[in-house]
C-alpha cells in the first residue's frame, strides 16, 4: 500500500544479534516482521542500514521464507516465496530466490528468481539459478485472462 | 543622691572581647566539623573499611586507564572480600578505545574488583554509537568485558528500539544479544518521535 514504504517496521523472534560493526540486526526463530500491509516471516531475517541510519535491505531465508503486501486497497493480496527473499527498500522491490514462486492475484509466478518490483508491479522470472538438490526451476507463469 | 555604677576598666572591655571573639570561633570550627556517616553493620556483615567520595581506577597492561568507577560511598566486607558501591558510575573502554558508560541504584564489585554487578535501573551507553541499554541487574565480566542481564532489557538506538527477555554485550566485538520473546520496533529515520 502507498503508506507501506514510510511505516514503523513492527518484528518479533526468538533472538537478535546487534552488530555494530556490521551496522547489521540479526533477528532468528521464527520470525514476523510487518510494515504496513507487507509481512515477512522466516527462520532468519537479517535488517541492514544505511550510514545515516535508514533501513536498506531486508534479508530472510527459511524454508520457505514468506512475503505478503497488498499492492492497493482493491488489489488482493500479492504472495511470494523463496529460500531466500532480499527486500530491497529503497528501490521497493522484492527478490525472491532459489524455489521461487509469486502469487499476484489469479497469476503465479515460479522460477529460480522471481524479481517483483512493488510500485510499478512488474514481475521478472529467471530460471538460471542453481538448483539445490537437482530441482528443476525452469520459469513457469500461469497468467489468467481478464473476466 | 543617686547610687552610679563604676565604669569597666579598658581591661575589662578587652577581656569581654576577647570572650565573645573565641565563642564565635569555636561556633565556625563545630559547625566545619562532618561527622561520619553511620557505619554499615546488615546481613553483608561487619565491614572493614569505608571510603567516602571515592574514584577509583584501573590501569590496563597499556598503563592505560581503561576503567573507571565513581561512588558517594564504597564499603569492602573482609569475610566475603565484596566491594558495595552506592549510586556507581562506571567508565569503561573497549579494546578499540570505545567508550562505555555504567550505572546503577547499588554495584557490588567481587574478589579482586570483578565482576561489576549493577542493581537497579541498571543502564549501559555508548555514547559513541547511541546505544542505550536498559535491565533491572547487570554483570559486567570487567576482565572478558562482556555484560550480561538476568532479566528483561530493553536495546534503543533512536530511533529504533528492541526488547528481550536477556541481554548480552561484548563490548570488544560492538556485539550485542537479546534472547527470547524479542520484539523490534525500526522506524524509518525521519520518522524518529
Amino acid at each position: 500500500l502507498e503508506g507501506d514504504a514510510s511505516a514503523p517496521i513492527e518484528i518479533a523472534a526468538d533472538r537478535l544479534e546487534l552488530d555494530d560493526q556490521a551496522g547489521t540486526a540479526v533477528y532468528t526463530g521464527d520470525v514476523d516482521m510487518r510494515q504496513g500491509s507487507m509481512k515477512l516471516t522466516g527462520q532468519q531475517v537479517t535488517i541492514s542500514r544505511t550510514d545515516q541510519g535508514d533501513v536498506s535491505r531486508i534479508e530472510a531465508t527459511g524454508n520457505r521464507a514468506y512475503i505478503e503486501q497488498k499492492p492497493s486497497p482493491d488489489a488482493p493480496l500479492a504472495k511470494g516465496w523463496g529460500r531466500t527473499i532480499i527486500y530491497h527498500t529503497l528501490e521497493r522491490r522484492v527478490e525472491l530466490i532459489n524455489q521461487a514462486e509469486l502469487h499476484r492475484g489469479q497469476d503465479t509466478f515460479t522460477g529460480a528468481k522471481v524479481d517483483y518490483f512493488l510500485d510499478r508491479r512488474v514481475v521478472e522470472a529467471t530460471s538460471n539459478g542453481e538448483s539445490d538438490g537437482g530441482q528443476d526451476q525452469r520459469v513457469r507463469m500461469t497468467l489468467t485472462p481478464q473476466q | 543622691m543617686a547610687m552610679r555604677l563604676p565604669r569597666p576598666s579598658p581591661r575589662v572591655w578587652l577581656a569581654l572581647l576577647l570572650i565573645v571573639l573565641g565563642g564565635v570561633l569555636t561556633f565556625i570550627e563545630q559547625s566545619n566539623v562532618r561527622t561520619p556517616g553511620p557505619v554499615p553493620t546488615d546481613s553483608a556483615g561487619e565491614p572493614d573499611f569505608y571510603l567516602e567520595g571515592v574514584n577509583l581506577t584501573r590501569f590496563d597492561a597499556q598503563g592505560r586507564p581503561h576503567q573507571r568507577l565513581a561512588t558517594p560511598r564504597l564499603v569492602h566486607t573482609p569475610h566475603n572480600d565484596m566491594t558495595r558501591a552506592e549510586t556507581p558510575k562506571a567508565r569503561l573502554l573497549d579494546n578499540d578505545g570505545a567508550l562505555w558508560l555504567a550505572s546503577g541504584q547499588e554495584g557490588t564489585l567481587g574478589a579482586d574488583g570483578n565482576p561489576l554487578v549493577l542493581r537497579g535501573d541498571a543502564h549501559l551507553e555508548s555514547p559513541g554509537e547511541g546505544w542505550q541499554l536498559d535491565t533491572n541487574v547487570l554483570h559486567i565480566d570487567t576482565v572478558t568485558n562482556h555484560a550480561w542481564s538476568e532479566g528483561e532489557a530493553h536495546i534503543t538506538q533512536p530511533p529504533q528500539r528492541m526488547r528481550g527477555d536477556k541481554l548480552d554485550v561484548w563490548f570488544d566485538d560492538d556485539l550485542m544479544r537479546l534472547t527470547g520473546n524479542v520484539h523490534g520496533f525500526h522506524p524509518p529515520k525521519e520518522q524518529a518521535p
